[in-house]
């Protein structure tokens, strides 16, 4: 029920979510673009720390997210 | 083959400096886990005395002897080689998240230690201080925290990896009663136990990042303090098959409610600043205080997952 696997699916989830939103489309127009105007040389509220996660999770887990997708969509396909 | 290593076949050096030679360029942590593992070393010497031997060659005999052997030396040079970076390996990568010190220090626990343990997790209530410790080197410089031996109010991991195993254990002797027990459950129990364990600790961590809480909570720490619910849902997992379910429904609130007492009373030190502090460290202070309330009452939660036992075995 809440076991290992689950986790992992809820987690790869969640970054992709994370990953698929769009910088100029979305991000920027409810102001949480990485260079909002708002917030410069703000890093400790708890918004611009969100904001940071956020982009640090779209550039450095782009490449192996597709890796990891395509090994668990094979995965459930053969095992699922 | 013999080029790997040219110093074998000169005129014999002492058997010791000659194996060091034998092995890929030694840096000083390779030089330290020889002296830790002694039987990587190899020493010839012994082979030497093992294989018969003609009277009389003994000063020539030690170049032909050692070209005879040279499938058996190369394969003593790649297995030390090879369990050389082996180690290194694992020093490097488990190294890099936890140090085997740190991992030691939570360890060194004492028989007092854990019975007082125990009972300050049943009985939160009645511990009146809650400060840790801090150890101090000769010159009375802060270098850390007292170990779990000599401090009742640190935070060790004996006690949860103990109670992780025993609530497994007792879950699969549960079901066992039940008469549908599979060996699978044990593995079901364990991963969900486990899954549970992760996710806190990654909640906790996240918020932890998004509060700037960052050295006073360690994430051995963390683990630690949910570790301990284990205990807890012991307690409640074995009223479960007989007791009443008014009897159980309390002791599940009792119990979670200890649980929670327990959280915020030994993470409050770590996560919410003193309010003398410095201003600039008190802006998230109003939502610390509802991040630990968050996480004490999520205990409710956990437990109330792990003491359902019949999900896994249909």
């Amino acid at each position: 029920m809440f076991g290992f696997g689950t986790l992992l699916y809820v987690i790869i989830l969640l970054l992709n979510a994370v990953a698929i939103l769009n910088e100029e489309r979305f991000l920027a127009r409810i102001g949480w673009a990485r260079n909002s105007a708002e917030l410069y040389g703000d890093t400790e509220s708890v918004k611009a720390k969100l904001i940071n996660l956020i982009s640090a999770v779209r550039t450095l887990m782009r490449i192996p997210l597709i890796a990891v997708n395509i090994v668990v969509i094979a995965y459930a396909l053969v095992l699922g | 083959m013999a080029h790997y290593n040219p110093q074998m076949a000169g005129s014999a050096p002492p058997p010791n400096q000659q194996m060091r030679g034998a092995f890929s360029p030694i840096d000083s942590q390779q030089q330290q886990q020889q002296q830790q593992f002694p039987y990587n070393t190899y020493n010839p010497n012994q082979q030497q005395f093992q294989q018969p031997q003609p009277p009389g060659a003994q000063p020539f005999m030690f170049v032909p002897q050692l070209q005879g052997n040279h499938a058996a030396q190369l394969g003593m040079q790649f297995a030390g080689s090879a369990m050389n970076a082996m180690q290194e390996n694992v020093q490097q990568n488990v190294g890099r998240y936890v140090s085997m010190s740190q991992l030691k220090h939570y360890f060194d626990v004492s028989n007092m230690y854990v019975l007082s343990k125990l009972k300050m997790l049943v009985f939160p209530w009645l511990q009146r201080n809650w400060h840790r410790h801090a150890e101090r080197d000769a010159t009375g410089q802060v270098v850390g925290f007292k170990a779990p031996r000599d401090d009742t109010n640190s935070p060790d991991l004996y006690i949860p990896v103990m109670a992780l195993v025993t609530y497994v254990i007792v879950i699969g002797l549960i079901v066992g009663r039940l008469g549908v027990f599979r060996p699978e459950d044990l593995g079901y129990t364990a991963s969900s136990a486990l899954g549970i364990l992760v996710f806190e600790v990654l909640l906790v961590k996240m918020f932890c990042y998004l509060l700037n809480v960052g050295a006073e909570l360690l994430l051995l720490d963390i683990l630690a303090c949910s570790g301990y619910k284990f205990v807890s849902t012991i307690f409640v997992v074995l009223l479960k098959p007989w007791a009443p379910w008014w009897l159980t429904w309390s002791a599940f609130f009792y119990f979670g409610f200890a649980l929670a007492f327990y959280m915020i009373r030994s993470l409050r030190h770590a996560v919410i600043p003193e309010p003398s502090s410095v201003t600039g460290i008190n802006i998230h202070r109003k939502r610390r205080i509802h991040f630990l309330f968050v996480i004490a009452m999520m205990q409710f939660f956990y437990i109330w997952i792990l003491i359902q036992y019949k999900t896994s075995s249909k």
